[in-house]
């Protein structure tokens, strides 16, 4: 009997863990580093210094969140 | 009833032993149901998409192979050729059926041919159109992929279509002025635009990807937003659908910038009968996986599910659908498939 209650929460804690690194850290992962990329672009001084440098560090964040999420 | 068949040989097992085959049989046959569950979603995610679904017919670039590094755009000439951008490498490629490379030109840099992000592609009368994240302007190339010329545009290109040799129709960000597809001739000159918000909008929220009917009708799918439309290309407003249900877009302030944080509809594609291909993004049920398919008066003809997550959809002349698997490493090919045919023992194309 004590072996199935421990199989038992041994198998929800698996279960936990599998949704936590399988589904939540990879997409806040992915989301990061769209966002540190746009962040980086915008302050770069050749993008951030002419109104059209800043639109494309938009197009690369668009193309990020389309491409990597 | 299962759980009372008693083995051959009469039931020799203790009562523990009995209980834990019962669990394993429980186990093995919930195992057994959700497989054949993720297997028929493929084909009926729910009540409208048992109309159509997809078959893999094909596929190219493997995890073993150099091929495709990290294809982008894709697009099919009239001999089923392939041709690809490939970010990785920066190179245009072509390709034929059984996945033989059979040219490829580029490399690094802001020359005629080359590439610094090479994008989308479209295949229009022999001619091949390729945008860059980072170059300014389309550039066009014959289809042994030689280097033909650049159509100049200033602002970055999201997405665009060849009507002519001498007519392309392109979207971009432009924050501080009306969302438009802008018409340009074939040396980059401005010869109209087509205004589908009279107001101006926070940057990025009305950015769309496009594809335009046979009779030069346009289709709008809102990348940051619940929201497709239709217009003709007089610029004349037909209709609005809503793909996904109850979806509120998120923006957030990244750098002195406010930007939406999720694609809501990543791409969109039409077949040869006009219907309309969705990809729907991180909002959707399944994340860059779910299609939602209409027909030309916007009625929704069911949903599709990708095996894997796509950034686009590509559909050719003879309505095969192409998108990514491998994380970009590979191109799948589907044909798209009416399922009442297929009970009647008929697979359409």
């Amino acid at each position: 009997m004590n072996t199935a209650i421990r199989l038992k929460r041994f198998s929800g804690l698996v279960i936990v863990t599998l949704i936590l690194f399988g589904v939540l850290l990879p997409g806040g992962l992915n989301a990061k580093a769209c966002e540190d990329g746009f962040m980086r672009c915008m302050s770069d001084p050749i993008y951030s210094s002419i109104h059209v440098g800043a639109l494309y560090c938009g197009l690369g964040y668009l193309f990020c969140k389309k491409y990597v999420e | 009833m299962w759980s009372e068949v008693i083995p051959m040989g009469g039931n020799s097992r203790g009562p523990i032993e009995n209980s834990l085959m019962r669990r394993l049989r429980i186990v093995f046959m919930a195992g057994m149901a959700s497989l054949f569950l993720g297997l028929a979603v493929f084909c009926v995610g729910d009540k409208k998409a048992a109309e159509i679904c997809l078959e893999e017919i094909g596929s190219v670039g493997t995890l073993d192979d150099d091929l495709l590094f990290q294809w982008v755009g894709v697009a099919v000439d009239r001999e089923q050729k392939l041709y690809v951008t490939d970010a990785m490498d920066y190179r245009l490629k072509k390709i034929d059926i059984q996945g033989r490379l059979l040219n490829s030109v580029g490399g690094r840099g802001r020359g005629p041919g080359q590439f610094l992000a090479p994008r989308n592609l479209v295949w229009f009368d022999g001619r091949l159109y390729v945008s860059d994240q980072y170059v300014p302007g389309l550039q066009v190339f014959d289809e042994e992929l030689r280097y033909r010329r650049r159509i100049m545009f200033q602002q970055p290109i999201v997405d665009f279509e060849v009507i002519s040799s001498d007519r392309v129709v392109i979207s971009s960000l432009t924050p501080n002025k009306k969302p438009a597809l802008y018409f340009l001739d074939g040396s980059g000159e401005p010869k109209g635009s087509l205004v589908y918000n009279d107001q101006k909008v926070p940057f990025m929220q009305e950015s769309v990807s496009f594809c335009m009917d046979r009779r030069g009708d346009f289709y709008l799918a809102f990348s940051f937003q619940n929201r497709i439309e239709k217009w003709t290309g007089d610029g004349i407003f037909l209709w609005r659908r809503h793909p996904l249900k109850k979806v509120k877009p998120v923006r957030k302030r990244i750098g002195g910038w406010e930007v939406p944080t999720e694609v809501v509809l990543k791409d969109i594609a039409l077949d040869s009968r006009d219907r309309i291909f969705v990809l729907g993004g991180g909002y959707s049920r399944n994340r860059s996986r779910d299609i939602y398919v209409y027909d030309s008066e916007g009625k929704p003809c069911g949903n599709l599910l990708l095996p894997e997550p796509s950034h686009c959809l590509y559909i050719d002349s003879k309505n095969n659908l192409y998108a990514r698997a491998n994380e970009g490493i590979t191109l799948k090919k589907y044909r798209i498939i009416e399922t009442s045919r297929q009970i009647g023992g008929r697979r359409g194309s």
